[in-house]
């Protein structure tokens, strides 16, 4: 499996892969903003996606909806601050299938990703 | 035999008794059902009554019949064969053969076994080892014609057989399930946790834990839906995000535990408005349970979690008052260890003194005694603010204004003294504090005290204090002045140590606020902009003389008179004016503050001196100077005088 993980801070992309160490996941991709997420996607049509809400050019919201209308269905895991309780439940009406709240801790994350994987190869 | 002929009988034959029979086989093998009353859960077909009635091939049809008349509760018999299951013959298998055209008469001597023959039905056999309600599954499961048939239950281990009517075993079904129904209502009703299922338009389902009723305060939740329910005590934001929360819950893509983070539930506010106004705080947590890849429904726990809430509240107050003994432990460090236990012995004595007014239980002398503590308590007030304890001049300041309250009151009952008791019991609780400030200290610093008294020792005494007051004073109120004094600490008679102090202090605070005046003043006057304050002790045979003396305004006799007028009093000769300005609440300060202007200072300064069997004197000049004399005995009077 393939796993692309959007986030516009370098530590926190880092801290994510880190935390994917899950057997199934054999390539992973990083994406700093929204247009750069869509063109790997495009290239690797990952199953897999971790997305962060609040990025430059496209926001993770406009990325979710884009990534969708591609009709791959990918799992995707909203990774993001919960700034407010609309957003997140767009995110949710918009695709993702889990919503993982900043801050997170390792193993909430390594939780959440296994999870994930989880949710691909039964569907 | 094959062919059937019932199918054109149109009036069976009339079935004749057939006591004139052969029974001995027959009653041999009757069997009472087993006296199996109560089931559980966990019961099986080997609990179920049955009977175990086994013919052998041989029995005729006649037999049967004599057998299956005498007994009509016997379902059927069971034939066999050296140990073999031949077949059943029901009681309505019997009289369908029998009931044929020549039914009897073909059956009557024949074997039984030939009853057999007229079906190609086969009976169901279960194992003993079978529970009961797989047991009406399997029954049920049968060609309809044969739904009500009795079925065979087989012992394994023996390699016996019995007989069982389908009613019992559905009888029994149904107390099993009852008994699952009562146990879980008890399971419900002992949950300490609110629990409900909700179907996927939100209707709560009819089986809820009592708990969760009791946290609704309904005993109705299954007529609504949960939206229904929270619908008039949350507020209407908090409803909405509930609601696209519970829309998401049953959409299957999800992720169970991945939904949970955004669950808006984890403390709900809810406001009760029957039979009284209450505010409760809850949560609700959400479980999905999935059937064929869809969310059937979703189990909604509900934990009322007010008194967790009121703890943590109640760990912010704790939190509130460790701050207030953390502020106590800065401020008390920046006081000199003996003066500071000076304090707080006369705060704590104060502290009992004012118990014990609270206890008054009649309302005599009260004027007296209010007077009397009032004094204290400006002493205890002016005291914090020289010593820079804040978090004891502002609630010695409140009891102030409570106790001047009370005494402007023209008569005080008991029940008045309410008026102060909130602001006693908040000095208490500032006496516990600082008892466990104190206690910390000396665990960080066991000889702290001890050390700090030796390191500088002329930081110590009255003088010293008396002589910080001044400065703290002059600055205040932005009036230079120096002190004159020869007198140490060690000079002061140890018998008046404590009087003397109380007498310095008083003397000082009145001086720089009454006596010396502002520096643009006394160059008006001529006088230096710096102001002088003497004192002197000096010793006699048989009593102290203690001096003190200012070079400020003197008293003010115009002023004295127009304050006893308003008081309805006339006075003339400067004696009179002398006395007035010992007496209570004569003061004459324009605004009360927290240095002075109570008219407590002069009386307070009399009323110790008379207690110890002294006397003062008051000498004044207008403009120029005023000065005390105060004489006391060289032995100190036990018991005071005359207040």
């Amino acid at each position: 499996m393939k796993l692309l993980i959007v986030d516009d801070s370098l530590i926190v992309r880092s801290v994510i892969e880190r935390n994917s160490g899950h057997v199934a996941i054999e390539e992973s991709f990083q994406a700093d903003n929204g247009v750069t997420a869509l063109q790997l996607y495009n290239e690797h049509l990952p199953e897999l996606v971790t997305m962060d809400l609040t990025m430059p050019h496209l926001d993770g919201l406009a990325c979710l909806r884009e990534i969708q209308a591609m009709g791959h269905g990918p799992s995707i895991l909203v990774i993001s601050a919960l700034n407010s309780h609309q957003t997140a439940m767009e995110a949710v009406a918009n695709g993702a299938c889990g919503f993982l709240v900043k801050p997170f801790s390792g193993p909430e994350l390594a939780d959440a990703i296994d999870q994930l994987v989880q949710h691909a190869q039964t569907r | 035999m094959r062919h059937r002929m019932s199918a054109v009988l149109e009036n069976p034959p009339e079935i004749e008794p057939v006591f004139d029979l052969e029974l001995e086989v027959a009653e041999k093998a009757v069997a009472q059902p087993d006296d199996t009353g109560s089931y559980t859960v966990h019961s099986t077909l080997e609990e179920l009554s049955g009977y175990s009635v086994t013919l052998d091939s041989r029995t005729t049809g006649g037999d049967l019949g004599t057998l299956l008349t005498a007994q009509p509760d016997l379902p059927g018999v069971i034939l066999l064969e050296g140990g073999k299951l031949l077949g059943v013959i029901s009681q309505s298998h019997y009289y369908k053969c029998v009931s044929r055209a020549f039914g009897r008469e073909i059956f009557q001597g024949r074997p039984a076994t030939l009853m057999l023959e007229e079906t190609k039905d086969r009976p169901l056999v279960l194992s003993s080892g079978c529970g009961i309600q797989h047991a009406v599954e399997e029954c049920l499961s049968r060609p309809t014609h044969l739904v009500y048939e009795p079925f065979v239950v087989h012992e394994k281990a023996s390699n016996e057989y019995r007989i069982c009517s389908f009613q019992v075993l559905l009888l029994a079904s149904s107390q099993i399930a009852a008994l699952r129904n009562d146990q879980m209502a008890q399971i419900l009703n002992s949950m300490t946790d609110g629990l409900l299922v909700i179907d996927r338009h939100f209707r709560i389902g009819h089986e809820y834990s009592q708990a969760a009723a009791h946290i609704f305060e309904r005993d109705d939740l299954d007529r609504f839906s949960l939206l229904e329910i929270l619908a008039p005590l949350v507020d209407a934001t908090v409803h909405g995000q509930i609601a696209d929360y519970l829309k998401v819950l049953f959409n299957p893509k999800l992720i169970d535990k991945l939904i949970k983070t955004i669950n808006p539930a984890k403390q709900v506010t809810a406001r009760f408005i029957l039979p009284e106004e209450h505010t409760k705080y809850f949560t609700l947590n959400f479980e999905r349970v999935r059937s064929q890849g869809e969310i059937s429904q979703v189990l909604v726990q509900v934990e009322d979690i007010t008194q967790q809430r009121n703890l943590a509240k109640e760990l912010e107050k704790q939190e509130a008052a460790s701050e207030e003994k953390l502020q106590l432990i800065l401020q008390i460090l920046r006081v000199d260890p003996p003066v500071l236990r000076e304090f707080i012995q006369q705060f704590r004595d104060g502290l009992v003194a004012l118990d014990r007014l609270l206890q008054a239980e009649s309302s005599d002398h009260l004027h007296a005694w209010i007077n009397d503590l009032f004094r204290t308590v400006h002493t205890l007030k002016g005291e914090s603010a020289l010593l820079q304890l804040p978090l004891y001049e502002r609630p010695l300041h409140k009891l102030e204004d409570g106790l001047a309250a009370l005494r402007t009151m023209a008569e005080i009952k008991v029940e008045d003294l309410a008026l102060i008791s909130p602001a006693v019991e908040n000095l208490r609780q500032l006496d516990d504090n600082m008892s466990s400030a104190l206690a910390h200290l000396d665990q960080l610093s066991p000889r702290s005290a001890a050390a700090t008294e030796k390191a500088v020792p002329e930081r110590q005494g009255p003088l010293m204090l008396a002589t910080r007051m001044l400065e703290d004073l002059s600055k205040r109120l932005g009036k230079p002045v120096s002190f004159h004094t020869t007198v140490r600490d060690e000079d002061l008679p140890a018998d008046y140590r404590e009087a003397i102090t109380e007498l310095l202090l008083h003397l000082v605070r009145n001086a720089m606020v009454h006596g010396i005046e502002l520096p643009a003043v006394r160059a008006a006057r001529g006088k230096n902009a710096t102001g002088t304050i003497q004192f002197a002790i000096k010793p006699h045979p048989d009593f102290h003389e203690v001096i003190f003396q200012d070079d400020g305004a003197g008293l003010d006799y115009e002023k004295i008179r127009r304050r006893a007028a308003q008081l309805g009093r006339t006075l003339a000769t400067p004696e009179e004016m002398h006395e007035a300005i010992f007496s209570p609440g004569f003061s004459t300060a324009e605004t009360i503050t927290e240095l002075a202007g109570r008219g407590v200072g002069l009386d307070a300064i009399r009323h110790t001196i008379l207690q110890r069997g002294g006397s003062i004197h008051v000498y004044s000049d207008e403009g120029a100077y005023c000065a005390f004399q105060i004489l006391l005995p060289l032995t100190a009077a036990k018991t005071g005088g005359a207040a």
